[in-house]
């Protein structure tokens, strides 16, 4: 899947293309509107990395350049601005979705994974890891076709383990996923390590395997059993 | 609080004042200028009536005179002429008596008389004269009663005619109140001045723009600012952590590099956390200049509670809510979701398991109260000054910010601690508060 990234501070721009490529992802980067409008001609994308405060460059007036050039591309703001108004702004303006610096490279691929997926009104909507079956337009999750009752956000965090597998996430960064808005201020790990301790227990009991595997000092990693394949 | 008079009143507050101390004043005024006017005149009418009847006594011959005397003073009892036995001084006499006419009638009348003496011959002679005047009580109530009416007379129409005019010469004024109103200094719009033909309206309409663009110049500054110290500070923050997380993916860690890397992580998610809550310190400025807006908190705060639920529940907590709907507060919106979150955050991360979280909303105040074991220290709670190493700062400043926003607000967030209950209650009143 090809990805756009507009982003003119390169170390960051390196790190991103880094990750996402081992993701399996095509990244194309730039770092002006122009460049990314010309870019946009060239090829199709599934997705547009926009940095916002560009050298000299408001990227909200890409926006919608982008969406006259090419409709379907699902756009996520990444971005140092992180007040509402500036949120508000960007989604009325046509982006998908609001991503503010600094974040987890997990917490990219996921919305990316989330967005792309969003986008799509096809059988991409499913996705298969060995016994696992994730139905993300009616979210529901079956396990050898039980259906697994999960909470809204083992769900999320069984989605978080999905769009990033094989990739050692932290266990900051989940915490981060978690909460989301309501302040990173939980800096005890407990609600992680309790979260993921039911979604294991949840998925072991119906026969899923051992996917959510610790990394020992850091934090977790999802790998599709091979047992279960 | 002293009351507030509105403008057109002002003034008509002070005249209604002076009318009334006019109207007080004036009665006495009016009587004793009426009875001094009116007494003259009498006075000098007595005097025509008895130095007519001097006169033409002493045209008389003495007997026709002493003849007619008796008869006189029987049928003219306003003016009796008396024998005496010398000259004297001349007397004005003011008094009440009753009349012999009416022997059943109660109330005296009041007389306004002349004495004055002649000679006639070698007899001495007093006549006497009287009129007939008002009684003070009368005159009183009667000028009273006119000046009564034309006190009302005269305010309605000095009422009638201040509002009239004054209205239609503020009209400029209050239009130019009802735009200043509206003004959003984040929105680069001019205003439209209503057309005035007052000089000194015109002149304030000036000096307001002038303002307006000046505030709006140091509010866009002061955005501009920020939002490059956030960009300044945020990039390499995120660069830092996109590096890590790419380091983390590394084959072949040992154990020990990753207990390290994890610290590292930690300390830095820190520090992004202490730069978020520095940013929304200092941008809370900015914010001063932007109109405030009438919110319905009531849905952002059941949304609060059912988006982070989860949050809390793995630790056995149980929740207990009273929102009351459609509760409208004036305030900044995204700012208010500020303070609610770090509030409910503190409740979520402080309330050991198994406690209880308690939310309740009503049109006066927002309590978010949990269970706990001590009390935090009320001096310093608020206090982002307080704390004194990096662990308490970064812990305290959540709640440093939500009492920033209360006041910001004009609201008053206060803590304290129920013993019997062993509750922390945190209480966000939202009407200006004053202690």
């Amino acid at each position: 899947m090809n990805i756009l990234l507009i982003e003119d501070e390169a170390p960051l721009a390196l790190d991103i293309i880094e990750y996402l490529t081992k993701q399996n992802y095509n990244c194309h980067w730039v770092d002006s509107i122009d460049d990314a409008t010309d870019a946009l001609i060239d090829n199709n994308f599934s997705c547009i990395l926009l940095d916002l405060m560009l050298k000299n460059e408001d990227g909200l007036e890409f926006i919608n350049r982008a969406r006259e050039i090419q409709n379907t591309a699902g756009i996520l703001i990444i971005s140092a601005k992180n007040s509402i108004p500036d949120r508000v702004l960007g989604l009325q303006l046509g982006a998908d979705d609001y991503l503010s610096k600094p974040f987890h490279l997990s917490e990219l691929v996921a919305r990316i994974f989330s967005l792309i997926r969003r986008l799509r009104f096809d059988s991409c909507n499913v996705i298969d890891q060995g016994p696992i079956h994730i139905n993300i337009t009616n979210g529901t999750v079956k396990i050898n076709n039980q259906e697994l009752s999960l909470t809204k956000m083992e769900y999320s965090l069984l989605l978080y383990f999905v769009s990033n597998q094989n990739r050692v996430i932290s266990k900051e960064a989940i915490a981060d996923h978690l909460s989301k808005d309501f302040s990173n201020s939980y800096d005890d790990y407990d609600f992680v390590y309790a979260h993921i301790k039911n979604l294991r227990r949840k998925i072991q009991h119906a026969g899923g395997g051992k996917c959510i595997k610790t990394i020992y000092g850091i934090g977790y990693k999802w790998k599709q059993d091979e047992k279960q394949n | 609080m002293k009351s507030k008079t509105k403008l057109l009143q002002y003034p008509l507050k002070n005249y209604l004042l002076f009318a009334a101390v006019s109207f007080i004043l004036g009665i006495p005024t009016y009587f004793l200028l009426i009875e001094y006017v009116w007494k003259k005149e009498l006075d000098e009418h007595n005097r025509i009536v008895v130095d007519t009847i001097i006169h033409n006594a002493l045209l008389m011959n003495d007997k026709d005179f002493e003849s007619a005397l008796k008869l006189w003073n029987t049928l003219q009892p306003h003016t009796q002429i008396q024998e005496i036995e010398k000259i004297t001084k001349e007397k004005i006499i003011n008094i009440y008596r009753k009349v012999e006419a009416y022997p059943h009638k109660n109330k005296k009348d009041r007389f306004q008389t002349l004495q004055k003496s002649f000679q006639k011959g070698s007899k001495f002679y007093s006549i006497t004269t009287e009129v007939n005047m008002e009684e003070t009580y009368d005159i009183i109530v009667i000028l009273s009663k006119v000046a009564l009416v034309n006190l009302i007379i005269l305010l309605l129409s000095f009422t009638y005619i201040h509002y009239r005019s004054s209205k239609k010469l503020l009209r400029p004024f209050y239009r130019s109140l009802e735009l200043l109103d509206k003004v959003d200094i984040a929105k680069n719009e001019s205003i439209r001045w209503p057309q005035t033909s007052v000089t000194e309206f015109q002149k304030l309409f000036d000096h307001l723009d002038n303002l307006i663009e000046k505030s709006r110049s140091a509010f866009l500054q002061q955005r501009k600012f920020t939002e490059m110290a956030s960009h300044e500070l945020k990039t390499p923050l995120a660069i830092l952590r996109s590096k890590l997380d790419n380091i983390v993916q590394l084959d072949n860690l040992t154990p020990e590099i990753l207990s390290r890397l994890s610290e590292t992580q930690r300390e830095l998610g820190r520090l992004i956390h202490i730069n978020k809550n520095l940013l929304i310190l200092t941008s809370l400025d900015s914010y001063k200049l932007m109109n405030m807006l009438k919110v319905n908190i009531s849905p952002i705060i059941s949304d609060l509670i059912n988006s982070s639920i989860d949050l809390i529940l793995y630790k056995n907590i149980s929740l207990q809510h009273q929102i009351l709907d459609k509760t409208y507060v004036l305030c900044q919106e995204n700012l208010f979701l500020i303070l609610l979150n770090n509030l409910w955050t503190n409740a979520g991360k402080y309330t050991p398991n198994g406690g209880i979280i308690s939310i309740k909303l009503d049109e006066e105040k927002l309590q978010i109260i949990n269970t706990g074991t001590a009390p935090l220290d009320k001096a310093k709670v608020f206090d982002r000054h307080s704390a004194s190493n990096t662990k308490l700062f970064y812990k305290g400043l959540g709640l440093a910010i939500s009492h920033e926003i209360a006041s910001f607000h004009n609201w008053k967030l206060h803590y304290y601690f129920d013993r019997l209950q062993q509750t922390h209650i945190f209480s966000l009143f939202f009407k200006n508060y004053t202690h």
